[in-house]
């Protein structure tokens, strides 16, 4: 029998909308396309080489020698460790800055997907944040243990709180793929605002400098800046030991929150005309 | 409703707006505000127009038509990739929509035949385990066994085609879109590829097909639509459905070629 005359149920294509909940759902139901485009990226990013892993590691170290340079031996400012505490917070940015960049572009390369199969098209930004936090993840399972080896474990209890902090992240980073894939398809310089904003942003992130080097009442305008608390976040967990506070906490939530309900909303309303405007 | 439609379409219309000096970027946007010669010029462009049709599962439906008439606009309306502009498109909910994937659009060329066909059947939603049940039959079918774990880059426009096929074939679509499959294979894979619609309709699913070939559309097809600047002209059996497009071209070729 066939499945298509059991059910006179129609879908009107003039009419139907996806809603929020079509996207948590299109993400569960089509999350075998999704693991494939990320396993794709990552085959295309290391294909039979162990040089792609090892230029993927680099960036970091680079960053972290050039910082630990500069603030420990010329400005010689921030704490011991040095080059411990930089490259969490290096790592995690990194994360969310290659995610960001890459959304702007990720409805463009799927622009030959989009035009000619319906599948939910927030699957897109959401495997590009996936793949980078599989990179994130893979720097962070090289580098954590020979940082604890060369600079010694703080208490470890508290990095039981990693896992919640990077999913907080990860939604955070995942509303504003959402969001910047959608807009770049309309505005295509939208990817200069965003690598001009990301460079403010590193500044305005305590990534190179401890949230505390900064008076108490700059503090409050740093935390304002929204990856500050999950950067900050990750020095408490992994370079003192302690539990992030529950205002970080608080934060953490709240910008997730945000950037997921401003994304997902905004992507709602442009994707209906993204097969046209591709 | 008729038991048994998959597809109604009613009063269908889509107009696509047709941007001049429009620019993909916001600074030159925001420059627009101010002087006129960036400002955009709007100009709509009727695709299709009031449209009305019955499809039932199981018929397998040739659009024809000249280029720019309308009938790749519907596809697309069908596969819910544009939304119309006024009427209505019911399509069967239950039904599973199956298109060709544009070659080169979801293929990857650095990647293997096997990786690119497990990444083309995962576009339509099926889980891992009913891939890896897919995947023998997507090889054999394709013919490409010696091949299938070289890089696609490898492959001929061919070979990317059968692979490209043979995926639309094994996931049993409901309603299968086809937009001008022959123009590119050899004899052996039209063959192949008649069959296996022929096979997919004895077991009640339909088709619509596209194409500019009679021979393809006589071979596929038991009705034949029309459409012409962007309206149905024509809606009935496939012989009288070719000879009333054969008209329409003739006539259309003496208006455009001037008299010798």
């Amino acid at each position: 029998m066939n499945r298509v005359a059991e059910g006179a149920e129609y879908l009107d294509r003039a009419t139907e909308r996806s809603t929020h909940a079509d996207i948590a759902r299109g993400i569960i139901r089509y999350r075998e396309l999704l693991r494939n485009l990320v396993a794709r990226d990552l085959q295309l990013k290391y294909r039979g080489s162990l040089l792609g892993l090892c230029w993927s590691l680099m960036n970091p170290i680079v960053l972290v020698g050039a910082s630990t340079f500069a603030f420990k031996y010329i400005l010689r400012v921030g704490p011991e460790r040095y080059p411990f505490f930089v490259l969490i917070g290096v790592l995690a940015w990194s994360f969310f800055t290659n995610s960001a960049n890459m959304s702007t572009r990720s409805m463009m390369d799927g622009a030959g997907l989009i035009k000619s199969v319906r599948f939910p098209r927030a699957i897109l930004p959401i495997a590009t944040v996936l793949f980078n936090l599989a990179q994130y993840l893979l720097a962070m399972a090289v580098y954590l243990p020979v940082m604890l080896v060369i600079y010694g474990a703080p208490q470890v209890l508290p990095f039981v709180a990693f896992p919640a902090v990077l999913l907080l992240q990860v939604l955070f980073t995942a509303g504003l793929a959402m969001l910047l894939s959608v807009a770049t398809v309309y505005f295509r310089d939208i990817r200069h605002l965003v690598e001009v904003a990301l460079s403010v942003l590193f500044w305005t992130t305590p990534v190179l400098y401890p949230l505390e080097q900064a008076g108490e009442s700059l503090r409050g305008w740093i935390l304002l800046s929204p990856l500050s608390p999950f950067i900050v976040s990750y020095h408490r967990i992994f370079f003192e030991g302690a539990w992030p506070e529950p205002l970080l906490w608080l934060l953490m939530s709240v910008y997730a929150a945000l950037s997921l309900a401003i994304g997902s909303t905004v992507f709602l309303a442009l994707e209906d005309r993204l097969g046209e405007q591709l | 409703m008729t038991p048994g439609t998959v597809i109604e379409a009613r009063h269908l219309s889509k107009h696509f707006i047709l941007r001049r000096n429009r620019s993909p970027e916001l600074k030159v946007r925001v420059l627009s505000m101010v002087h006129r010669k960036h400002r955009e010029q709007l100009e709509e462009f009727e695709a299709l127009r009031d449209l009305s049709l019955t499809i039932r599962a199981g018929e397998a439906i040739g659009l024809v038509g000249r280029n720019g008439s309308g009938k790749s606009t519907l596809l697309r309306l069908v596969a819910g990739l544009i939304r119309p502009t006024s009427g209505h498109l019911l399509v069967a909910r239950a039904a599973r929509i199956g298109t060709m994937v544009d070659i080169g659009a979801g293929f990857h060329s650095e990647l293997t035949g096997r990786d690119n066909a497990r990444l083309t059947a995962s576009i339509y939603g099926f889980s891992r385990t009913e891939i890896d049940a897919l995947l023998p039959g997507i090889i054999e079918y394709s013919g490409l066994e010696h091949f299938i774990d070289q890089p696609l880059k490898n492959y001929s426009s061919g070979m990317q085609m059968r692979l490209g096929f043979a995926v639309s074939a094994q996931v049993e679509p409901d309603i299968l879109l086809l937009d001008e499959i022959f123009a590119v294979g050899d004899a052996e894979f039209q063959a192949k590829c008649l069959a296996t619609i022929q096979g997919l309709r004895a077991r009640g699913k339909t088709i619509l097909f596209v194409s500019h070939s009679p021979e393809a559309v006589t071979a596929v097809c038991d009705r034949v639509c029309v459409l012409d600047d962007g309206e149905l002209r024509f809606d009935g059996s496939v012989g009288e459905g070719l000879a009333f497009y054969d008209g329409l071209r003739q006539s259309a070729e003496r208006i455009v070629r001037p008299r010798r």
